[in-house]
């Protein structure tokens, strides 16, 4: 079996707003195609290493390195735009969607930076979402809590980005939406990008995912395959909230 | 069942733009009634030119946040832009000078036509001023916007300091232009036409007629700017959503530079068309029309342009309807009691405005 190519590497990294350091050298990696959970107690750094991660916030020391041209290459001065432009993706928690643009509109704010094949993007999304085409004029405040997710991956899938970070992509849904979006999730994986999920919901999230990452007081506690992690009877009881 | 709440659901599946239109015809013929269809069509194609200032403020207001008060004395400085152009001698007097001097208009120079192009009082010139005051109003409004708001705005002020800072910027525009034309009344060359007989008792002066036109045309314009241009729908997404806008790519301080530029220039339109109908102009002029332009902004909805559009016809059409009825020198407070009214039933706007 081929060895699979290494995307993104976050190396030691050190960062927080202003005076307030919230992550004290986290450490993760991701591979081609893959599926990483991070998961970890509210207040942990995991909202912040996405924000690191997308060039929201600076690191004050540590790597960010993201695979451009077959070559891992520092980002950490990378601002948003480039990092698009690079293939890496991001959608907020919540408001990830332009409530008063049409669904169409929503998934060409995807491609703002990079028109060409734009239409293009526009269909193959229709095709892994055919509740969006159906409807493409409606105004995004009209769709269902589920629904707005899709569109807010698919806007993020408009560039055919290498990585796609989602922030908590079940938080604010009704239990029955969960299985929903993660099967979403599984969509968008299938289509050959890799998801990097931070989540509260870790167990539905770790049973989807290849790997997994517990981050607690902005630091690394664990890693291991996703089924490891739902084994590990300290995890378990600790962010899982089982016995 | 309740039969109000029936009556109500099926109002609301009406589209809006249907309601609009409804709404309008059946004023139209209330006015015919009560015999003030003049008054009537005076005001709607006044409003027309409220609404070139009332998108402006509004699309400012849904995307750099605050309210933009030095709008007034855009269109000011826009009139005396267009001074130079439009009258055979400038005449230029310094308030603390003795001595004043005057010197011959720009297009007098060139041979062109002063005035009474075609059915018109006032000429080609003061056409061709337009595109000009909009070069020099967008250019101040982007030079405002990067070394004052913007620097404002990342150092954390508040919608109200920003508001405050463009009323202290409004005062010093006005105070630049009583300084370099001081402070008299000011008028375009021109000569008089007659009224244009459009039957059913309604007669306008033609130059009201090109006014509305104009302004209508210029609506259409930011109409398809804001709906099928990139640039329009930029500006949409980053008043719906800036930070989400950010992390899509969508670089929000080009966006915000966008909007003064579309704003400066319906504000440089307006200020000119309203020098041209009302043949005199002076520095306060601006500030006077800023007071039923921010009716109808709230009137429509902050926030939201369409509604701007709509509000500023109502207000147009009050203000000159209650000329009839009162003292014209009421016609503001009019503008003012239907904005309130209205908001006492539907506190967002008629259209809804965004929070």
């Amino acid at each position: 079996m081929k060895k699979k190519n290494k995307i993104l590497e976050v190396n030691n990294v050190f960062s927080g707003y202003g005076e307030t350091e919230i992550l004290h050298g986290v450490s993760i990696e991701i591979y081609e195609n893959e599926i990483v959970t991070i998961i970890g107690p509210n207040g942990c750094g995991k909202s912040t290493l996405m924000k690191t991660i997308f060039g929201l916030i600076r690191a004050t020391s540590g790597n960010i390195d993201f695979l451009i041209n077959d070559e891992l290459t520092s980002i950490n001065n990378y601002d948003t735009e480039n990092l698009i432009k690079e293939g890496l993706s991001y959608v907020p928690q919540s408001d990830n969607v332009f409530p008063s643009l049409s669904i169409e509109e929503n998934l060409e704010m995807g491609s703002f930076i990079k028109e060409e094949g734009m239409s293009e993007s526009i269909e193959s999304m229709y095709d892994l979402f055919p509740i969006l085409k159906e409807k493409r004029k409606d105004p995004a405040n009209q769709l269902s809590g589920g629904q707005r997710q899709m569109l807010a991956f698919a806007r993020a899938m408009m560039l055919k980005p290498k990585l796609i970070i989602l922030d908590e992509p079940s938080a604010g849904l009704a239990p029955n939406l969960v299985s929903s979006v993660f099967e979403t999730i599984l969509t968008i994986h299938k289509a050959g990008v890799s998801v990097l999920i931070v989540e509260q919901n870790a167990k539905a999230a770790l049973e989807k995912s290849n790997r997994g990452y517990v981050l607690a007081t902005g630091e690394n506690k664990a890693d291991g395959t996703g089924k490891n992690l739902l084994k590990n009877k300290e995890i378990a009881s600790l962010y899982l909230g089982r016995k | 069942m309740n039969s109000y709440k029936l009556i109500s659901n099926s109002f609301n599946i009406i589209p809006t733009y249907m309601k609009v239109m409804l709404s309008f015809i059946i004023s139209l013929g209330l006015a015919f009634v009560l015999g003030v269809q003049d008054l009537y069509v005076h005001g709607l194609l006044i409003g027309t030119v409220f609404a070139l200032g009332a998108i402006g403020i509004t699309l400012l207001y849904a995307i750099v946040k605050f309210a933009h008060v030095a709008h007034g004395d855009f269109m000011t400085l826009a009139a005396y832009i267009a001074f130079p152009f439009a009258v055979s001698v400038v005449k230029i007097e310094y308030v603390s000078y003795a001595d004043n001097f005057s010197f011959t208009g720009l297009f007098p120079l060139l041979g062109l036509d002063q005035v009474g192009l075609w059915i018109f009082t006032f000429g080609l010139p003061i056409l061709l001023a337009i595109p000009f005051a909009m070069i020099i109003l967008s250019s101040i409004a982007i030079l405002l916007e990067i070394f004052v708001y913007r620097k404002l705005r990342n150092r954390g002020s508040s919608d109200v300091m920003l508001a405050m800072s463009s009323f202290g910027i409004a005062i010093l525009l006005r105070g630049i232009v009583q300084t370099i034309f001081g402070t008299q009344l000011r008028s375009f060359d021109r000569i008089s036409k007659p009224f244009l007989d459009l039957g059913l008792g309604i007669a306008v002066p033609p130059d009201l007629i090109f006014l509305g036109l104009t302004a209508i045309f210029l609506c259409f314009i930011t109409h398809y700017i804001l709906q099928y241009t990139k640039i329009g729908k930029s500006m949409r997404a980053t008043s719906d959503n800036p930070d989400l806008a950010m992390v899509t790519g969508i670089n929000v301080n080009k966006v915000i530079i966008n909007t003064w530029i579309l704003a400066a220039c319906l504000a440089a339109c307006a200020g000119i068309l309203v020098s041209i109908f009302s043949a005199q102009f002076m520095p306060q002029m601006g500030w006077k029309l800023l007071i039923p332009i921010f009716a109808a902004v709230v009137l429509g909805g902050v926030g939201n342009a369409y509604g701007a559009f709509i509000g500023a016809l109502i207000v147009g059409i009050s203000m000159e309807v209650s000329t009839e009825y009162i003292n014209p020198a009421y016609k503001l407070a009019i503008a003012f009691i239907i904005m309130l009214l209205v908001l006492l039933v539907k506190p967002r706007g008629l259209l809804g405005g965004k929070d």
